[in-house]
C-alpha cells in the first residue's frame, strides 16, 4: 500500500502547488490507467477545496475593521495633528511665536493644488524631479503647489503618460477618481473615462490600488495592464505596439489583425469602427506619421482592397 | 497624512480585509469560541500597526500572521488554565483513525460533516491540517510555523486526508447530493411525462 500513500502525497503537493514537473507527470499517469483512480483524485480535489470552506467561520469583517482602524490608523492621525498642540502648552510664552511659527508650517495644511488643462492639444509637463508627464488632449492634471517638497503626488482626469524618474525616498504617487498608482521605477499609461480606469505600464512596476473599501491592489510590471471595472480590478492583455499614437502621432501595423487596426484607429482617431466579423483576421502591414485620417484610410483600401466609409462618426469596412 | 502613510493605510486595510476570516477560523481551532478568536486576531493587527509597520507589504506578512495568531492563542489558553494546552510533540497517533458521526446527520451539508469530522481529527493532525487549508502556505512555512519537519507536515496532511476520505465515502456525503439531484431529476421527469398525457 506504499505506493498508494505515495501517489496520495503527490496529489496532495499537487494541490498545494509543490508538485515537481517529474511527480505530475506520474500523477497524471495514474489518473489516466483507470477510472477508480481519476475518481479518488476527484474526491481528494474534493475534500481539499471543501475543507477549506467548511473550516471558514464568517465574521462581520466591516464592524472588526471598524475596531482595528479605530486603534490604529485613526489613532495615529490623531497623534500627528494633537501632539505639536501639547508640545507648545508645555514650552514658555516667550518662544510662542518660534513655535507657532514652526506648527504654522509644519501642520497639515489643505494643500492647493495648481490645475493644467489639455483642451486643445496634448500637453507635456516637466517636473522639477526630471518626470515628464504628457496629458492627453481633453485631460486634466493636478499638481500640489509644494510638489516634491517632501513627497510627490498628482491627481489626473482623463489620460496620460507618466516617464518619472524614481526616487525611493519619495515615491511618486498619482490619484485618479477610483484608484491610487504608485510608481516603483516607471514609464506608464493611465487612462480613465466614465467608468473604467486602466493602467498598463511599459517599463518598470507600478503598484495599482483601488480606493473603494476592498482596496484592491496590483503589481504591474513592464507589458503588463489592468482595468478597474465596476470596482474590479482585473488583469488585462493588451497590444502595446500603438498605445501611445496619441503622443507619438504614429500608427504602426505589422503583420497586425484587422481587429486590432480598428481598435487603434478608434484610439487616435477617436471615432468608432464597424468590423464584419469575417474581416477581423485580414492581416496589415504599413506605417502611418501624423497623416489625416482621409489619407489613412485610402492606404488602407489600396493595401487590402476594403471599403472604408466615413459615416458620421463611424468607420464602416466592408468588402466590395 | 502624508503619502507613505496614505499607502500604508490602504494596503493594512486590504490585507486586513483578506485574511481577517481566515485568521479568525484558524484561533477558532485552538479557542472554540468565535468572539475570543476575533479579540486574539484584532489584537495581532493592533500590533503590527504599531510595532511592525515594515511587514505591510512585505512577502513574510501572512507567515507572520497566521504563527503570531498561533502564538496569542496558545498564550491566552494558557492563562486560562481551565483549558488544556495543546501540545505538539512529534510522537506518532495510531495510522488508522475513524470518525464515527451519528447516523441522524447524514443527509445533512456535506460541509457541515466535513467541519465535524475535521474536529475529530487527532490534535497535531488537525492543527498541521487546518494551517494548511486556511493559510494555503507552503510545507516549509508550515513546518517552520508550528516548529517541526516538513517530513512531519507531509505525514499529518497524508493522515488527514485520508481520514477524511473514508469518512466521506463511508458517510456517502457526496454521493447523497447526486442521488438527491438524480431523483429529482426523475420526478421531474414524471411531471413531465404526466403533463404531456394529460394536457
Amino acid at each position: 500500500m506504499s505506493s498508494n500513500s505515495q501517489i496520495q502525497d503527490i496529489m496532495l503537493r499537487h494541490l498545494n502547488g509543490e508538485a515537481t514537473a517529474v511527480e505530475a507527470e506520474a500523477l497524471l499517469q495514474w489518473i489516466r490507467e483507470s477510472s477508480a483512480n481519476k475518481a479518488e483524485f476527484d474526491l481528494v480535489k474534493r475534500l481539499w477545496s471543501d475543507t477549506v470552506d467548511a473550516a471558514m467561520h464568517n465574521m462581520d469583517v466591516e464592524k472588526a475593521w471598524q475596531h482595528v482602524y479605530a486603534q490604529t490608523v485613526e489613532k495615529q492621525t490623531k497623534i500627528i495633528t494633537l501632539f505639536p498642540w501639547k508640545k507648545m502648552m508645555a514650552i514658555a510664552a516667550s518662544v510662542l511665536l518660534i513655535v507657532s511659527a514652526y506648527y504654522f508650517f509644519n501642520r497639515p495644511v489643505e494643500t492647493v493644488w495648481h490645475e493644467t488643462l489639455a483642451s486643445n492639444a496634448n500637453k507635456q509637463i516637466r517636473l522639477s524631479d526630471g518626470t515628464v508627464i504628457t496629458l492627453r488632449k481633453g485631460g486634466k492634471l493636478l499638481l500640489p503647489e509644494n510638489f516634491g517638497k517632501s513627497s510627490r503626488q498628482a491627481k489626473l482626469e482623463g489620460e496620460a503618460y507618466f516617464e518619472i524618474i524614481h526616487d525611493s525616498q519619495r515615491p511618486f504617487l498619482i490619484t485618479t477618481p477610483r484608484c491610487v498608482i504608485q510608481d516603483i521605477g516607471t514609464a506608464f499609461l493611465v487612462q480613465n473615462s466614465g467608468s473604467t480606469e486602466q493602467v498598463t505600464v511599459l517599463e518598470g512596476e507600478v503598484s495599482f490600488i483601488s480606493k473603494d473599501k476592498k482596496g484592491q491592489e496590483l503589481r504591474l510590471h513592464a507589458g503588463e495592464s489592468a482595468v478597474l471595472e465596476k470596482e474590479k480590478l482585473q488583469r488585462r492583455v493588451v497590444e502595446t505596439a500603438n498605445l501611445l499614437s496619441w503622443k507619438t502621432d504614429t500608427l504602426v501595423f505589422s503583420n497586425t489583425p484587422l481587429s486590432q487596426v480598428a481598435k487603434d484607429l478608434e484610439r487616435y482617431y477617436s471615432i468608432l469602427v464597424q468590423l464584419p466579423d469575417d474581416l477581423r483576421s485580414v492581416h496589415i502591414t504599413a506605417q502611418f506619421k501624423n497623416e489625416p485620417l482621409e489619407q489613412v484610410l485610402r492606404e488602407l483600401h489600396l493595401f487590402t482592397g476594403l471599403e472604408f466609409q466615413i459615416k458620421g462618426r463611424s468607420l464602416v469596412i466592408s468588402k466590395n | 497624512m502624508d503619502i507613505i502613510a496614505l499607502e500604508t493605510h490602504i494596503s493594512f486595510e486590504a490585507i486586513f480585509r483578506q485574511h481577517y476570516e481566515r485568521l479568525c477560523s484558524y484561533a477558532y481551532t485552538f479557542l472554540k469560541d468565535e468572539a475570543r478568536s476575533e479579540d486574539v486576531v484584532q489584537e495581532v493587527f493592533i500590533k503590527i500597526w504599531e510595532q511592525r509597520k515594515n511587514l505591510i507589504g512585505s512577502n513574510q506578512l501572512k507567515f507572520y500572521l497566521f504563527t503570531a495568531v498561533r502564538n496569542n492563542c496558545l498564550t491566552a489558553i494558557a492563562k486560562n488554565k481551565k483549558n488544556i494546552i495543546i501540545e505538539l510533540g512529534d510522537e506518532e497517533f495510531p495510522d488508522e483513525i475513524t470518525i464515527t458521526m451519528e447516523a441522524a446527520s447524514s443527509g445533512a451539508d456535506p460541509k457541515i460533516l466535513l467541519a465535524k469530522a475535521m474536529e475529530q481529527l487527532p490534535p497535531k493532525c488537525r492543527e498541521v491540517f487546518m494551517l494548511s487549508r486556511l493559510s494555503g502556505q507552503t510545507y516549509q512555512q508550515i513546518a517552520d510555523s508550528l516548529g517541526i519537519s516538513v517530513k512531519t507536515v507531509e505525514n499529518q496532511m497524508g493522515k488527514a486526508i485520508k481520514t477524511l476520505k473514508v469518512f466521506a465515502k463511508e458517510n456517502r456525503i457526496y454521493l447523497l447530493v447526486f442521488c438527491c439531484l438524480a431523483c429529482r431529476k426523475d420526478l421531474m421527469h414524471s411531471i413531465g411525462v404526466f403533463i404531456e398525457k394529460w394536457f
